[in-house]
């Protein structure tokens, strides 16, 4: 149970200089408040040995997805369903502050609210991934390695992920016999809907969206909201050490949605730019 | 969207807690300690600090550090749990310390560790949220000096109607799990989150519904502090 | 005198219980814009003379030691005493006490001593054993050379067995 880690350094004068840019509405890197840095999405990175493929990249943030679909036997108590489990990792790569070992506490967050954004959005239809009830169903394994890690890892992985899914096929199966075999044919996963994952953080009394990585070292609170395509909210989770006031949140939820469709909008665009 | 007259599974009206039972002070050991009957779920928490920091390495000069954990019981839950730390037990401890932080007036104790445990003898909907009051009402027990108590309660949705308090059958079968914690006074939410499908006026609804299932975890906590401390000393005098 | 009979006697931590211009915030309380707010769950003191609130708590386990406090403990080298007791009461939080500069150390390494807390710059624990306080001073203590029992010999212990003496500044209540 580490409670203080190796944490980022951020010098006094950047840390004034973001306060009082932020005081007159702005930012280091001359963005608005509610702006997003430069997101370039390109996929069939990995085409040899996964599914799908992704890159993202979020300002100076860059993030790799793979995906396999292979079969497993499934849950007892879900014998119809097949299986989706979504893990990132920070890799040493990443940033001065990261050492390899096992997984520390913020990349589980991670990993697990990234999990949860699509577990819940519906983006898989589970139910779709059964080969043969009680015996056989795909299992479709998620893996997102932060390559760079400039802040806001949240959305990165997010857009990771998700554009890797859109991108991903899928071999198919036949049962004769009782017996399944492979057929040479590919299939496109079941997808029902396309999440986007916002993140905001405060700093002061400021809201401000899509933090560097010295603006969430800063933040005193953050807090990543997901959206799926009816607009509806299937995920959040608030990180660090402060909070937000009900005002504040009703004023993110709304500023979500509108920001979320932008995203959807240029995921969709890589995903037509890449088939 | 919503109608008050559908049924919630159990009797409970939309907008009524579990039977909730609060006790400060039932670990004699312990600076500080709490236990939460909240619905099935039976929760103990412990503070001890502040004290010695160890590693060293994670003292800070300034101000204190937390340390939480949250620990399942291995018979806690319907098919036994592996004793062993899951990442889920990991992210819990984290929100929670990341919860309860605010309320505590770390600068106060310098160079030093709080450590909260948190042991869940028997798990049910919404644990995270009756582990922070009762960890709450330890810290309080404790006398570690806090700017606020902080409460927590969670709002859903089960079957198309926005509930408080959802338990864990309500989750298993509702489409929405809203867990919040607030400090009472100061309306600061410090923990927030979401998992399910809720439009703009089910979210807005349940962050209000959280709102009220907070204020009243907040009067439980005070007359639990208040039961073990006055009642028993010096009697109804005040008042 | 109605004033404070008007004003809360039990509170929890976050209560309000005035605003700066009245009153001076006190042990237990702290001030947020101007508004006190209790710190602790207990009774609440107004004192109208010194204009000044505080808030009592049931109990103290988890404090750290306060100026004029003091402190017993066993000293882990020249400088760092572990704390044991807290005026008197026992303290489970394994605190570490350094001890001020002295000309001559009258005490040595694994000697259980009580001194008095001086100062808390910089969240430091700074203690020093007072020579004018009787009940300063090395309560127990063992040989420094050969670490066997010591006895009390006029200002200092010496040695039953090697016969070591070493002056050191005993408590009134030295225990051998």
């Amino acid at each position: 149970m580490p409670a203080v880690k190796k944490r980022r350094i951020v010098d006094s004068i950047t840390k004034e200089s973001i306060i009082s840019n932020l005081a007159n509405s702005t930012r280091l890197d001359e963005r608005g408040l509610l702006d997003y840095r430069n997101l370039e999405i390109e996929t069939k990175i990995l085409k040899d040995k996964t599914n799908g493929s992704a890159r993202v990249k979020l300002g100076e943030s860059e993030v790799w997805a793979g995906i396999k679909v292979e079969t497993a036997n499934p849950f007892p108590d879900t014998p119809a369903e097949g299986v989706m489990t979504c893990n990132a990792e920070r890799l040493p790569i990443s940033s001065q502050y990261i050492e390899p070992g096992p997984p520390d506490e913020d990349t589980i967050e991670l990993s697990r609210v990234s999990d949860r954004g699509i577990r819940e959005s519906g983006m898989i239809d589970v139910k779709e991934l059964c080969i043969k009830e009680g015996e056989r169903v795909y299992s479709v394994y998620v893996d997102v390695a932060v390559i760079n890690d400039d802040g806001n890892l949240f959305d990165a992985v997010a857009y990771a992920a998700t554009t890797a899914l859109l991108m991903s096929d899928m071999n198919k199966f036949t049962i004769e016999d009782d017996e399944i075999k492979m057929l040479d044919e590919k299939q496109p996963l079941p997808i029902k809907s396309v999440p986007v994952s916002t993140t905001f953080a405060k700093i002061g009394d400021k809201i401000i969206m899509d933090p560097n990585a010295d603006e969430e070292e800063m933040a005193t609170a953050r807090v990543t909201l997901v959206t799926d395509e009816n607009g509806k909210y299937v995920s959040a989770q608030k990180g660090k050490p402060g909070g937000f006031t009900f005002d504040e949140l009703r004023e993110i939820s709304v500023i979500s949605k509108e920001k979320g469709d932008e995203i959807r909008i240029k995921i969709r665009e890589a995903v037509k730019n890449g088939a | 969207m919503s109608k008050n007259n559908i049924e919630r599974i159990s009797g409970r009206a939309p907008d009524e807690l579990r039977n909730v039972s609060i006790k400060a002070g039932v670990i004699k050991n312990a600076d500080g300690s709490a236990l939460i009957e909240f619905g099935k779920n039976k929760i103990m928490a412990a503070v001890f600090g502040p004290k010695e920091v160890h590693p060293k390495h994670m003292m800070v000069s300034d101000r204190a550090i937390i340390k939480c954990r949250y620990h399942m019981m291995p018979f806690s839950t319907d098919t036994r749990k592996r004793p062993n730390i899951s990442r889920r037990e990991i992210e819990i401890s984290k929100v929670i310390r990341e919860a309860l932080q605010p309320a505590i007036i770390m600068e106060d104790y310098p160079r030093t560790a709080i450590e909260i445990y948190i042991e869940i003898l028997q798990s049910d909907g919404g644990s995270r949220c009756a582990a922070i009051n009762a960890a709450s009402t330890a810290l309080a027990d404790a006398g570690i000096n806090m700017r606020d108590l902080v409460a927590a309660c969670a709002a859903g949705k089960v079957n198309g109607q926005v509930v408080l308090d959802v338990d864990d059958t309500e989750d298993k079968t509702g489409e929405a799990d809203m867990p919040i914690a607030l400090l009472p006074n100061t309306g600061l939410i410090t923990l927030f989150q979401l998992d399910g499908n809720l439009s703009k006026e089910e979210f807005d609804k349940a962050l209000e519904l959280g709102k009220t299932g907070c204020d009243k975890l907040y009067k439980l906590q005070r007359d639990a502090l208040s039961e073990k401390y006055f009642n028993d000393k010096n009697g109804n005098k005040e008042e | 005198m109605e004033n404070s009979n008007k004003r809360k006697e039990r509170v929890i931590p976050g209560d309000e219980l005035a605003v700066i211009e009245e009153y001076e915030s006190g042990k237990g309380t702290h001030t947020i814009d101007g508004q006190i707010h209790s710190s602790v769950f207990g009774k609440t003191k107004f004192d109208n003379k010194n204009k000044s609130v505080e808030v009592k708590g049931p109990r103290s386990t988890s404090e750290l030691p306060q100026v004029n406090d003091q402190v017993e403990g066993v000293l882990e080298n020249d400088k760092t005493l572990r704390i044991k007791k807290i005026n008197g009461k026992i303290s489970f939080g394994s605190l570490v006490g350094l001890m001020a500069k002295t000309k001559m150390p009258n005490w040595g390494t694994n000697d259980y001593i009580r001194a008095t807390v001086v100062s808390l710059t910089n969240g430091i624990t700074h203690i020093v054993v007072k020579n004018d306080n009787d009940d300063d001073g090395v309560i127990r203590s063992t040989c420094n050379m050969c670490a066997d029992r010591v006895v009390k010999v006029q200002k200092g212990v010496k040695c039953v067995s090697c016969g070591f003496f070493k002056y050191k500044k005993l408590a009134a209540d030295f225990q051998g």
